[in-house]
């Protein structure tokens, strides 16, 4: 790589990519969770989304500038979480549907 | 009693690799940046992978095949993405400790999986059609 802004800008499309697969599944366990009519499932699939996202496009500004970009460990470890609670609104949904 | 403060220390080192070593070229740091999150994108497919087999497939003539397989697949997901935050610390580490990567064993046993299940399916959607 000669362009030494080149990982900045790949990283932010990672993040792009990553917000996106994120709409995705919120998307599908909101629609599961509509269609069992869980509330909470459905909340929790469809706002938590926005919560991710806003953190996402917050790290993508911050490797918008040109300075060392901050290391993100918490922010990855929101991301980490924020993926498992979907497994487990899916492992919910799995349950009521076929009780 | 040492399996709790192994995971303590294990869950530590996740929020703060950068506690040893010196920062490594950004450029590496943001390369395994990207990385974690392609692992998070893989998790976030399967997991994606088992809703849709939960909602749109239709019973298998094995009893309880679709709700196993949207488990399996859900459960699968969440474990990538935690052993992408923790491949991902360990990589940060390495570099700041400026030893070897760690080795990566993984995605071969996710190839593996992938393809296992692959092959079941197969089978079960042609016992499906030889019975139709």
């Amino acid at each position: 790589m000669t362009d030494p802004t080149a990982a900045y800008e790949r990283t932010r499309l990672a993040w792009r990519r990553t917000i996106l697969s994120l709409a995705v599944v919120a998307l599908l366990g909101g629609r599961f969770a509509v269609e069992q009519e869980v509330v909470l499932l459905a909340a929790v699939a469809l706002l938590g989304w926005p919560v991710l996202a806003v953190g996402g496009a917050v790290r993508m500004r911050t490797l918008a500038g040109r300075g060392d970009p901050a290391p993100a460990p918490g922010r990855l470890v929101v991301y980490v979480a924020g993926v498992v609670a979907y497994a487990l609104v899916g492992l919910g949904l799995v349950i009521v549907s076929t009780g | 009693m040492r399996i709790i403060t192994n995971v303590r220390g294990l869950i530590r080192r996740w929020f703060d690799p950068q506690d040893v070593g010196e920062p490594p070229d950004y450029r590496f740091s943001l390369a395994n940046e990207r990385t974690f999150l392609a692992w998070i994108r893989t998790g976030l497919a399967l997991i994606a992978g088992g809703m849709a087999a939960a909602q749109f497939l239709p019973p298998l003539p094995v009893p309880h095949l679709r709700e196993g397989l949207a488990i399996g697949l859900l459960v699968l997901g969440g474990a990538v993405a935690v052993r992408a935050v923790d491949h991902w610390a360990r990589a940060e580490r390495a570099m700041r400790l400026k030893r070897e990567m760690p080795p990566s064993r993984f995605p071969a046993v996710l190839a593996l999986v992938v393809a296992v299940g692959a092959v079941v399916l197969v089978v079960v959607v042609l016992y499906q059609a030889a019975r139709d």
